[in-house]
This record gives structure tokens, sequence and C-alpha cells, in this order.
């Protein structure tokens, strides 16, 4: 049993990820959505997030979503922001949210700008709906900061049963092994939403390899939940 | 023993021409004449004056004689003026032996001659009132008066022109004794104070003796015992219901006794032979003086022991023993025989036996010489205590002295120290003359007298205290008074001040606003008076009347305490409408004006016009802060 393990998580490790995020330099300032997966009927976050910050004092973010597969439900601040005041407009009729964020500081830190919490609507499981931003960051110097914009969506499962990838009803090494394959080629090892869903279980909203050694660890013991 | 001091100072011939003649006794109705005794008596009392002088109502010659204007414009010898005199004197013999005859009096030769001489001086009007004791005592009969009764009987006739005169009383005191000179009856002596302060009586001799009473000047009182105290010697009285003690040193006896006591004739141990000189012999005399009684006569050439002598009576007497008889002779009318001399006694220094009680002083405080005894020291080995001292060196400012005393011209002398008084406490004295205040007021201590007072109870008035400080509350205040580190109070009472009128001094800054602007009082100074004249500027006034949507005049009345004033601001519409929030005057609202704002807000940093400051109040609640924040967050947010 633990040969066979071992054998599984090396496969695991040397196996590629699928990445949420497409980023066209890894190195200029960028702001994106990452949404990753949620449940039908069920409040999923998607983040703001915020990389290779040069910098900002304030910044105006509209987010547009389709409200016949998403109810927006509420916006917070995310913890890349030291403080300021984020406000989120009220009135989102026109389906757009509008996240205003301002400080009299300079602020330079990378990570999550808001998190948007949003409930998928009855009858969208197994549907991707895309989610887009908008925005607008006025730097130190009050110029406009420019930043590169990723857009995103959400992946939307039936239900989410965390570790469970193949969806049997169970997490066991079976899972670890679906999983391997659909990260080493996904068209031909296809998994729905819903197993992707199941399948990401660190909490980056992407399904990577990392998920992979992580269940392993639970279906080995080593970890004793997802 | 000085007994000089004790005895009076009588003209000598005066007595012996008493004590020679006959005590005759003469019946009333029979015309009796003044005798010698009286002439004498007169002479002595008048004096000689050979021109004619006024006398108070007349003018006068010779022996106190009345004369006309214009008689003897060239004078008088003594001769005529002695004869003159017994001439005048005749018209006086008269009164008495008139007074004697109506009342049936048997007067003796010296009692008639002392009348004599008592009418010549003052006339009889002593005979004529029944309110002068002397008259009544006559006709009541003399010899049943004591010698004080007699003595004050005559006292009465002492006053010249309303005042006692020194010679008026001299000469009731020659005829009080030329009329008592027969009688020998009295056990006390007749005293007279003889310094003109006066003497005080005590509770018992000696100069410790708690003080009872006082007797003046010239006082007539009986001395019924005597006693050596202190050094002096004391004679007890009777005065103001009780028995008293004074010291005999300033007084003067008059007549009566003599009273023994004791250390009275102390015998030096010394004694030398003595023969008398007069041949008509001298009296041996109870005590050295020509007041005391007479023992017998000591026969022309008897020689004599004498044991001690005293000066007394403008004699010197020397004690003896005579025919078994203690007594003492006038030595002016005898020659010493024997070779020994007794030397006068002289005084070779004196000395302080007690120093006085205080010796320590301060500043300010006056001498006491309480409890001091100074002694004198004779050559003769012999000591006294005197009391007729001087001092002199004592002052009453810090330092130590050598006061030196002085008796005779001799010194004395014993320090003292005197210190810098010391402050115990001040004291107001008179509060200030207003104590009734209005808040507000002013303390005012005009009036007010402050006084130090020293640990020697001397005083003086202080002014460079200090003054505690009136507070602006209403009540009953006491306020202190301090000077060097002593405190005293007053109290004053403090009414509420009454405002009177609220005026506004100067309009706010601002007066022209667009509509939209906050009203802005910057500037403006409001003063509350009050009814104590001062007036109070005050801030926390309230303030309504003013819309900054309405445009035009509006009229803006501000309250105070009940009172109320009002201006004029004028509220237009601005040129062109500024949208709250847009700080950087854009146009637009949106994150560079949040950006501004936070940095305005927070960090003080204006980074936009500074007359557009009042678009970053974005709620118009007349301040900034986070709420205008989040105010234009909102703002943008929803746009």
């Amino acid at each position: 049993m633990k040969r066979k393990t071992a054998v599984l998580v090396a496969a695991a490790i040397m196996t590629g990820s699928v990445s949420p995020v497409n980023a066209s330099a890894q190195d200029a300032p960028a702001i994106y959505i990452n949404a990753g997966y949620g449940a039908e009927c069920e409040t999923t976050e998607i983040e703001v997030n915020i990389r290779n910050n040069t910098g900002m004092s304030a910044f105006s973010i509209e987010v547009d979503y389709d409200p016949r597969a998403l109810y927006f439900m509420d916006a917070e601040q995310g913890d890349a922001l030291n403080g300021g005041t984020f406000y989120c407009n009220s009135d989102y009729s026109d389906n757009a949210i509008r996240l205003v964020w301002s400080d009299s500081r300079n602020q330079t830190a990378d990570g999550t700008a808001a998190v948007l919490k949003f409930r998928p609507s009855y009858g969208t499981a197994e549907t991707e709906t895309p989610v887009t931003l908008g925005y607008s960051v006025i730097a130190d110097d009050l110029s406009e900061a420019e930043f590169e914009k990723s857009d995103g969506s959400l992946k939307i499962a039936r239900e989410i049963k965390r570790g469970d990838v193949n969806d049997d009803g169970k997490v066991c090494v079976s899972d670890v092994v679906s999983l391997n394959m659909y990260l080493l080629n996904a068209k031909e090892d296809a998994l729905s939403y819903t197993c992707q869903a199941n399948a990401e279980v660190n909490g980056d909203k992407a399904v990577t390899a990392e998920d992979s050694a992580m269940i392993l660890n639970y279906v080995c013991m080593i970890i004793k939940e997802l | 023993m000085k007994a000089g001091k004790l005895c009076i100072r009588a003209v000598s011939f005066l007595l012996s021409a008493a004590m020679l003649l006959p005590l005759c006794c003469v019946k009333a109705g029979s015309a009796m004449k003044a005798g010698q005794d009286c002439i004498d008596l007169i002479k002595e009392a008048e004096g000689f004056s050979q021109y004619k002088y006024w006398d108070y109502s007349q003018w006068t010659i010779g022996y106190g004689t009345g004369v006309g204007a214009d008689e003897y414009p060239d004078g008088i010898t003594e001769k005529e003026a002695e004869q003159l005199l017994k001439d005048a004197i005749g018209t006086y013999e008269d009164y008495v032996n008139k007074f004697a005859d109506k009342y049936d009096i048997e007067l003796k030769q010296n009692q008639f001659d002392a009348l004599v001489s008592l009418s010549y001086n003052m006339g009889n009007i002593w005979s004529v009132y029944d309110d002068f004791d002397l008259k009544n005592y006559l006709i009541d009969g003399s010899e049943k008066h004591s010698f004080l009764e007699i003595a004050k009987g005559f006292g009465e006739w002492r006053k010249a022109g309303g005042s006692v005169l020194q010679g008026l009383v001299n000469r009731r005191e020659e005829e009080t004794k030329l009329f008592l000179s027969d009688r020998t009856d009295s056990k006390s002596e007749i005293w007279r104070v003889n310094t003109e302060s006066g003497i005080n009586l005590r509770e018992d001799a000696g100069t410790s003796a708690e003080k009872s009473g006082f007797l003046m000047y010239n006082t007539i009182y009986e001395v019924t015992e005597k006693k050596m105290c202190d050094g002096s010697l004391w004679g007890k009285t009777y005065a103001d219901g009780k028995e008293q003690w004074c010291v005999l040193d300033f007084s003067k006896y008059m007549v009566g006794g003599p009273i023994d006591y004791e250390g009275g004739s102390e015998n030096t141990g010394k004694s030398e032979k003595w023969r008398i000189t007069s041949e008509n012999g001298v009296n041996l005399r109870e005590g050295p003086g020509l007041g005391y009684k007479s023992l017998g006569v000591l026969d022309y050439k008897t020689e004599f022991t004498v044991t001690n002598t005293v000066e007394a009576d403008e004699h010197i007497w020397g004690k003896t023993k005579y025919d078994n008889k203690d007594g003492w002779v006038a030595l002016t009318y005898a020659e010493r025989v024997s070779d020994q001399e007794f030397e006068a006694a002289v005084l070779t220094e004196i000395y302080i036996k007690s120093e006085p009680e205080k010796t320590k002083y301060h500043e300010g405080d006056m001498l006491s010489l309480e409890g001091i005894e100074v002694v004198a020291k004779y050559s003769d080995g012999t000591e006294k205590t005197v009391t007729d001292f001087t001092v002199d060196g004592y002052q009453p400012t810090a330092g130590e002295y050598d006061v030196v005393v002085t008796y005779m011209e001799k010194t004395a002398k014993f320090k003292v120290t005197v210190s810098e008084k010391q402050l115990k406490k001040i004291e107001i004295t008179t509060p200030p003359t207003k104590t009734v205040y209005k808040q507000g007021e002013a303390l005012d201590t005009t009036g007010m007298v402050v006084e130090a007072v020293y640990d020697n109870e001397s005083r003086e008035e202080i002014t460079d205290y200090s003054v505690g400080e009136l507070d602006s509350t209403a009540g009953t205040k006491t306020i202190p008074v301090e000077y060097k580190s002593f405190k005293a109070y007053f109290v004053v009472e403090v009414s509420e001040k009454q405002m009177t009128k609220l005026v506004i001094t100067r309009l706010p800054d601002k007066t022209e606003y667009v509509l939209g602007q906050q009203l802005d009082l910057t500037g403006m100074i409001v003063y509350a008076y009050f009814d104590n004249g001062s007036k109070n500027q005050v801030t926390a006034y309230s303030f309504d009347g003013f819309n900054p949507q309405i445009e035009g005049v509006q009229t803006i009345t501000i309250a105070y305490n009940g009172f109320r004033q009002s201006f004029d601001v004028t509220v237009s519409e601005p040129d062109m409408y500024e949208l709250p929030g847009d700080v950087n005057d854009d146009g637009v609202r949106d994150i560079f004006d949040l950006v501004l704002l936070n940095r305005f807000i927070n960090e003080g940093r204006e980074e936009f016009p500074s007359e557009r400051v009042y678009l970053a109040d974005i709620n118009g609640d007349g301040l900034y802060d986070q709420k205008d924040i989040d105010a234009l967050s909102r703002i943008v947010s929803e746009q």
C-alpha cells in the first residue's frame, strides 16, 4: 500500500497543472478575476486579484456577470488592501458591480483586492458563466496606473463533494487516478464541472497536481480532511 | 540707718523756742496775745521784704504785712517790719480771741499762736464756716481729736488762688506742730507725702508686696507702725478702709510719735565723748530730729558718749544715753572732747545686688527694672539699698548693651540683650472698605489695615503684603492676606453678576455665501455685557436663521443666555454649480477626487485649490471626516 501511494504521488508531481490565469506576462502588473468553481444554488466566492502591484491609492473596478446564471450577493474588501475605504454600489440593476476603494496611502501589496459572493442559479449546473471586469487604478502620483486585465468564469457544479473526483460517492485512490489522468490529458480524460469542482480541494480555484497530492495524502490518511 | 531721711527738716529755732517757753493756758474771755513763737513762725514763713510788693490782693511789705499803696515808698527796716507785724497781728489776735469767747474755748498759748498765724496768713474764714473741720474740732475740744485730724484740719488751708502752694503746705505744717506741741498723747506719727510722683501703698512692707493703693503728693497720713524692710523704713497706715504699708523715704515726718522699730538705732560699735556747749542746755530727744519728743535736757558742759551719728533737720545728731534714757542730741550745740572721730560716711561705690528680672528683650521693648536692687556702699562699711538711681545705655534695638546705673556719680552696670523681634502673626485690624462685590469685579482692598504682631506684642502696620485673588464665582469668599508666610483672612460677599446685553463687535469674515455652502461664523466676536461693568467674550452661543438652500438675504440670529442679536448674510447662486466632492474641479466626482479627499481628511494634505475645500464637505455637515469619504465613495460607486 505504501509503495503504491508513493508511485501515485510521484506521478502526480510529474504531471502539469491547469492554470486558470491567462496572464501574458507573469511579471507585468495585472488585475484579474479568479472565479474557480461553484455549486448550483450555493454561495461561492469569486476573487478580484492583483499581481505585481506597482502601487495604488484608489481603484474603481466594474464587474459584469450574467444575472441569469448568477445572483450577486455581496462584495468585501480583499486582504491585499490594508485599510482604506471600500465601497460597493447597491444599485446593480445594470448587471454591473462597481467596487470603489481609496486610501490616503500608496498600497503595493499583491493578492485579493475584493471578494465577490454569488449564488449560481438553479439549472446552471455543468455550465460555465463569464465574469468580466473593467478597472481604473490611481497611482500614488495621481496618474492612472496600467494593469493587464484578465476576465474569468465560474464553472458550476451540481454540488461539490471534495475529493470525489470520479463522482462515485467516495474518496479513494481512484479519484487520484482520475485526477491525474485529467491533468495529463484533459481532452481525453475530461472531467465534468462537478468532478473538477470536487477535484479542486486546495482552494486555489484551479485543478492542479497539488490537488491530486492533497487527495492522495487524504487517502493515505496523511491528512485527515480535505 | 540714715534716720535723717525719716525726720522733718524743721526750723530749729522754732521748736527750740517752743520747748523753752512755758506752756500757759489762757481762758476764753481773756485777751490773749501772740507769743514769740507766733511772731517767729510768721517771720520765717513770710520772709522779709524791704520793699512792698503785690501779694494776690494787697500791697505787702516786711514780714507779709499789708500796707497802703502809698506807704513806705522807701522801704522798711527789719525792726520796723517786726513792729509792723506785731501791730498787724493785733487784728488777728482779736479774731481768735473773739472766736474763743464765742464758743467758750480755752486755748493754750501754742494753740493760740498757731491760730493767729493761720489767721494772719489766711484770714479768719476758718472760724466762720461750719464745714471747715478745724473750727468744729476747736469747738468740740481739740484734745478729743487725733493728731491726724488736727493736721488735716490745718491742711485744709493750703491753697491760694485755687492751687496748693508748697509754701502754704509748709506753713500749715509748722502751725500744726505748734498747735500740737503741748500734747503727748499720740502714739502714732503724722507724715506727709513729699514726692510729687506720690507713693504706692502695699499690702505689706517691702517692694515685693502687692500694690494696694496710692497716696498723692502732700497727702497727710498717719503711721501706726514702722519697720525696716529692703533697706528702707516702712510705715503702716490706714487708708481706703484697710491697713497698708508705704516706704517712708519719700514722705516727711510732721508730728506725733515717736514709734520705735527694730533696727532704728543701730550702734556702730564706735563711741566718743562730747560736751554740751550751749549755756541753755540741749534737749535729749527720742529720735534724731527736732520733731521728736524731748526726754530731758543735757545741761551746759554736760559730757556724754556718742555711739552713732546721723544727719537730720540740718543738724548732726548723736546717739547717747543720758539719765538712763536712750536718745539723740543735736551735736551743733556740743563739742567733741575725745580724740576719736566719726568720719562722715562717704559713698565709695554702688553695686547691683540683684539684676533686673528681665535682661533679655525684643526690639521695641521698654527697659524694665523690676527686681533690680542697687546697693550703695559707704566708707564706714555700711550699705544701703538705693532706688533713686538713674540708668542709661539701653536702646530698644537689637544688640547687647551695658546698662549703666548711676547713683551719686557712682556707677555700676548690668548687661541686657535685645534680640530682633519675631513676627508672630498678622492681623487685619481694619477690613477693606468694600466687602460686597458683583461677579467679575476686581478686588479692592482700599481701607484695609494690616498689622504685624510680634512676639513682644508690639505691632506695626504693614503694606507689603500680598492679597489672594477673588475668583469669578458668586458666594462668600474668604480672601487670604499673606505676609512672610503668615496669613490672615477677610471675607467678602460676591453676588451673581447679571447680564445686560449681547453685542456683536465683529461680524463673521464670511457673509456672502453660495447655495449649498454651510454657515461659517469664523471671525465673529460676540461679547456679553454685565451689570458690574464687565464684559466677557462668548463663543457658546447658538444661532439659527440660515438655510444654505435658499437664495437671498438671510438674517442670522445668535442667542446667548436669553439675549439675541442678528446680522445678515447673502446666499446666492454660484456662477457655476459646484459638485460636492469634485475637489479637483474636473467636473466629475471620481476616484481621483477620492484620493485627494482621503489625503485631505486623513493626512491634511490639501492637494486641491483651497477655495474648493468646502466641496470636500460632501455630506454638508460642516465637518471634513470619514463620512465625507464614505459619501463620495458611495457617489462614485453608484454613478
